[in-house]
C-alpha cells in the first residue's frame, strides 16, 4: 500500500505535524513522519473528506475537530469517496465532458437568452395587475414633469380638435385596452416624441406636432404605433427583461470583476436594445395592420417615419445597430410601404 | 544562572556586541548560537530588497508563496461550473462559487501550508438568494415607482458600511490556514466613520485629502483582521498614499494632455483638407472614439501604477504580531501588462480565456508576495469565538453577503 506525506492539524491550533498516511485494513492510519510511531487510526465512518477537487491534497477532517491534509493516491480517493460526490470530478476532469461542455455552454447561453428570457419577461409581464400599471404611469409622468417637460404650449382649439380625431380612431380600431388616455406636453430636451405609458397614457409632444405640421394622417399613424407598444404590454415587458438579464449576468459572471465589467455592460445593453428592436417592429406591424383595417393607405406611416427620419443622423453600419434600442429607420420606411408583405 | 539566554528580541547590532564581548571558550553554545542568528541576519538582509527597513525580530524563515493551480486543470472545472449554472438557471452558481475558490484557496502555499476555503454552497446559496430578492424588489419599486425606488438606493449607500462589514467578516471567517481560522471584528461603528463619512468629506474638500480617507480604508480593514487569537496590524504611511495619488493623477493627465493635442491637431489638419459633411460628421465619431480610447489608456496606466505602488506598500507594512510579516514587489509594468493582456484575451475568445486570466492572476500576485514567518506561527490558537460578539459573528456565517469591494 502506498504511504503519502501530508500534516495533521490539531483542533485547537498550535505546531502543525508532519505525519505519513496509509490505508490499512479500511482504516485511515496516521503516523509520525520522524519516527514513524503511531499517532492515530481512523474508520472510514470517522473520517469527513471534502469532495475531491483538482490536482489537491486531500483535505480530512477527523473527530474532535481534527484535520489531516495530504497528498492522495487513486485507492485513497476511492475510500474516501466511497463513489459519493465523484461523479462532479469525473466530469472536471474527463475530455468527453470537457468537449461537451464546451458545445453545450454557447447553445445553451443562446437558448437561455434568447428563448427562455424573452418568454419569461412576457409572462411575468402578463401578470402584472392594472393597479400597479396605472400607478407606475402616474409616477413615470410625474417625475418627467418635474424634471424635463413642461405643459403644451399648443392653443386649446388645437389639441382639443387632434383629441377628437384621436378619439375617432381609438373608436374603431381592435385592442383589448380598456382606455386610453392622450396627453400633450412641451417636450424639452426629448424634442419631437411620443411615447406610451403602459396605464394607456399616451404623450405627444408639441415639437412633434410642430414636426408633422398637424396633419392628421400622420399623427394617426403615430398614435397607433404607440398603442401597439400598450396592447402588447410592452413597457411592463422591457422592466422584466432587464430585471432578468441583470441578475443572470450579474449571478453567472458576478466574480468576474474589474475591466470585464465594461464588456458584462455592453453584453446586457446589446440583450436589452434587441428586446427593445423586437417592440418596435412588433408596434410597427400593428400600426400598419390598424391602418389596413380601416382601409387607409399604410403609406402615411411611412410619410411619419421618413419625417422623423430627418432628424437622425444616417447610420448604415450594422453592428452600430446592436447598440440602438431602434431598428434603423430606413428599414421601418420599407417595412410600412411595403404594407401587403407583412403579417 | 541561566544557561540559554533568549537572544530572540536582540538586534544586529546588539547581536554583534554580544558576540564581541562573550566568552566562547566558557559558552560555546552561546557564542554559536550568536553566530547562527547573525549569520540569518545577514543573509535575509542580502534576499530582500535594499529599501525595505523592517524590525528584523527573529526570523524563522523566508517564504515564497505558491500557486500550484494550473490553466489546463481550471479550464475543465469552470466550463463544467458554467454549465452547470446556466442549465439549473443559476442555482448551481453557489456550488460553482465553493468549488473556485476552494480551488485557488488550496492551490495556494505559504511555507508548506495550504489555505482552505470552508464556505458550504448553501451558506453562497442563502446569501445570493436574499440578495436576489432585495434586488428585484428595489429594481420593480425603482422601476414602477421612482421616487420610492429613489428613497431604498439611498438608504442602501447609508448601508454600505454595514454590508462591508458583514461580507468581510464572512470572507475572513471562511478563509483558514494550518486549520486555523482568520476573521475579522472591526466595528460598524467605525466602518460608519471611515467608509461612509470620511469619503463624503472628502467631497467637500475637493479631494484633497482623498488619500488619507484611502490610507484610512485599508488600515480599518486590515487592523480588523486577524489570524486565529492574533491580530493583523498595518503602519501605512500617509505620505505614500499622497504620492502614489499624485503620481497616477498626474499619469493620467499627462496622457489626456499629450493625446489630447494630439487628436486636436491631426483633427484640424484633416477637416481643413477635405471639408464635406459627411467626412466631418466620421471625423467626430472618430474623435469621441480616440477620446474614449485616452480615457481608457489613462485608466489603465494610472491605476496599474496606483495599485502596484499600494499594495507593495502595504504588504511590506503589514504584519501578523508574531506570526509573519509580509513583503511585496509587484512591478507597475508587469502589472499593467497583466490587466491588459487578461482583458484583451478574455474579449477576443469571447470570455474563453478567463480560466486562463484568473490562473496567471494568482500566480503573478503569489510570486511577487513573500512572507517572513516568525516563531509565534506554532503557537497561533483558534480564538474563543465567545469573546468577541458571538452573535455577530455567528449571523455572519449564516449567509454570504456578496458585495463587490471596489
Amino acid at each position: 500500500m502506498p504511504t503519502v506525506k501530508g500534516f495533521f492539524y490539531s483542533a485547537k491550533g498550535g505546531p502543525a505535524l508532519p505525519v505519513r498516511c496509509s490505508l490499512e485494513n479500511d482504516h485511515l492510519v496516521v503516523r509520525y513522519e520522524n519516527n514513524n510511531t503511531l499517532l492515530g487510526q481512523y474508520p472510514w465512518l470517522s473520517c469527513v473528506a471534502e469532495s475531491k477537487l483538482g490536482n489537491l491534497p486531500r483535505e480530512i477532517y477527523l473527530p474532535q475537530g481534527d484535520k489531516i491534509v495530504c497528498e492522495t493516491f487513486h485507492a485513497l480517493d476511492q475510500w474516501l469517496d466511497k463513489g459519493k460526490g465523484a461523479t462532479l470530478f469525473a466530469m472536471e476532469s474527463q475530455r468527453k465532458w470537457l468537449i461537451v461542455s464546451l458545445l453545450l455552454v454557447p447553445l445553451s447561453l443562446y437558448g437561455l437568452l434568447g428563448f427562455l428570457l424573452p418568454w419569461a419577461a412576457v409572462n411575468f409581464a402578463a401578470y402584472v395587475p392594472e393597479s400597479v400599471k396605472h400607478m407606475a404611469s402616474k409616477q413615470t409622468l410625474q417625475v418627467l414633469d418635474y424634471s424635463m417637460m413642461g405643459p403644451s404650449q399648443l392653443p386649446l382649439a388645437e389639441k382639443e380638435q387632434i383629441r377628437a380625431q384621436f378619439n375617432q380612431v381609438l373608436a374603431v380600431i381592435h385592442t383589448r385596452h380598456k382606455a386610453f388616455n392622450i396627453v400633450f406636453r412641451q417636450g424639452g430636451p426629448l424634442g419631437p416624441n411620443a411615447f406610451a405609458l403602459p396605464d394607456g397614457t399616451i404623450v405627444f409632444t408639441d415639437e412633434i406636432i410642430n414636426l408633422v405640421d398637424n396633419q392628421q394622417d400622420l399623427l394617426d399613424a403615430i398614435l397607433l404605433h404607440e398603442v401597439g407598444h400598450v396592447e402588447h404590454n410592452h413597457s411592463m415587458q422591457m422592466v422584466a427583461q432587464s430585471l432578468f438579464a441583470t441578475i443572470m449576468i450579474s449571478t453567472y459572471f458576478g466574480d468576474v470583476t474589474g475591466a470585464l465589467d465594461l464588456f458584462m455592460g455592453v453584453g446586457s445593453t446589446v440583450l436589452h436594445n434587441q428586446f427593445s428592436q423586437e417592440h418596435e417592429w412588433e408596434a410597427d406591424n400593428y400600426a400598419l395592420a390598424q391602418l389596413k383595417a380601416m382601409h387607409r393607405d399604410p403609406a402615411i406611416f411611412a410619410q411619419a417615419m421618413e419625417k422623423l427620419a430627418l432628424l437622425m443622423p444616417s447610420t448604415n453600419e450594422s453592428v452600430s445597430q446592436w447598440f440602438s434600442s431602434h431598428p434603423r429607420i430606413e428599414a421601418r420606411i420599407e417595412n410600412a410601404s411595403n404594407g401587403d408583405a407583412t403579417p | 544562572m541561566d544557561s540559554s539566554i533568549d537572544y530572540s528580541q536582540y538586534s544586529l547590532s546588539e547581536l554583534k556586541d554580544a558576540r564581541r564581548s562573550i566568552d566562547a571558550q566558557r559558552y560555546p553554545e552561546r557564542a554559536a548560537e550568536l553566530e547562527r542568528r547573525i549569520a540569518a541576519f545577514s543573509a535575509q538582509a542580502a534576499s530582500e530588497p535594499a529599501s525595505v527597513s523592517r524590525e528584523q525580530n527573529d526570523v524563522l524563515r523566508h517564504s515564497p508563496v505558491t500557486f500550484y493551480g494550473s490553466t489546463g486543470e481550471y479550464f475543465s472545472i469552470w466550463i463544467v461550473n458554467v454549465l452547470l449554472s446556466i442549465v439549473t438557471l443559476g442555482i448551481y452558481s453557489a456550488w460553482a462559487k465553493v468549488r473556485t475558490n476552494r480551488y485557488f484557496y488550496a492551490n495556494t502555499d505559504i511555507d508548506g501550508h495550504r489555505f482552505t476555503y470552508l464556505a458550504t454552497p448553501l451558506q453562497i446559496l442563502k446569501g445570493r438568494l436574499i440578495a436576489v430578492c432585495l434586488f428585484a424588489c428595489y429594481f420593480l419599486l425603482s422601476s414602477l415607482h421612482p421616487l420610492a425606488g429613489a428613497i431604498v438606493a439611498l438608504t442602501l449607500a447609508v448601508l454600505t458600511p454595514v454590508l462591508v462589514v458583514l461580507s468581510y467578516r464572512f470572507k475572513l471567517r471562511m478563509t483558514a490556514y494550518r486549520h486555523v481560522r482568520f476573521h475579522f471584528d472591526g466595528s460598524i461603528k467605525r466602518a460608519f466613520v471611515v467608509l461612509l463619512l470620511l469619503p463624503i468629506a472628502s467631497v467637500f474638500t475637493l479631494y484633497t485629502i482623498l488619500p488619507i480617507v484611502l490610507k484610512k480604508i485599508d488600515a480599518y480593514l486590515i487592523d480588523g483582521s486577524g489570524y486565529g487569537d492574533r491580530q493583523f496590524s498595518s503602519r501605512l504611511s500617509t505620505a505614500e498614499y499622497y504620492g502614489s495619488g499624485l503620481g497616477a493623477l498626474g499619469i493620467a493627465m499627462g496622457i489626456f494632455m499629450v493625446g489630447g493635442l494630439l487628436l486636436g491637431v491631426s483633427f484640424t489638419l484633416l477637416v481643413t483638407e477635405r471639408p464635406t459633411d459627411e467626412l466631418q460628421e466620421g471625423m467626430v465619431s472618430l474623435l469621441s472614439m480616440g477620446f474614449f480610447a485616452l480615457y481608457g489608456i489613462a485608466y489603465v496606466l494610472a491605476s496599474g501604477f496606483y495599485s502596484a505602488r499600494i499594495r507593495n506598500h502595504i504588504f511590506t507594512h503589514t504584519g501578523v504580531e508574531g506570526v509573519a510579516e509580509f513583503s511585496s514587489n509587484v512591478g507597475v509594468w508587469a502589472l499593467i501588462w497583466l490587466r491588459v493582456s487578461n482583458m484583451l484575451g478574455i474579449v477576443c475568445s469571447l470570455g474563453l480565456a478567463i480560466p486562463w486570466a484568473r490562473v496567471r492572476s494568482a500566480r503573478f500576485y503569489a510570486n511577487a508576495t513573500q512572507v517572513a514567518i516568525l516563531p509565534g506561527i506554532e503557537e497561533v490558537v483558534a480564538d474563543d469565538p465567545s469573546k468577541v460578539g458571538a452573535l455577530g459573528d455567528e449571523a455572519a456565517t449564516l449567509f454570504d453577503v456578496d458585495v463587490a469591494l471596489g
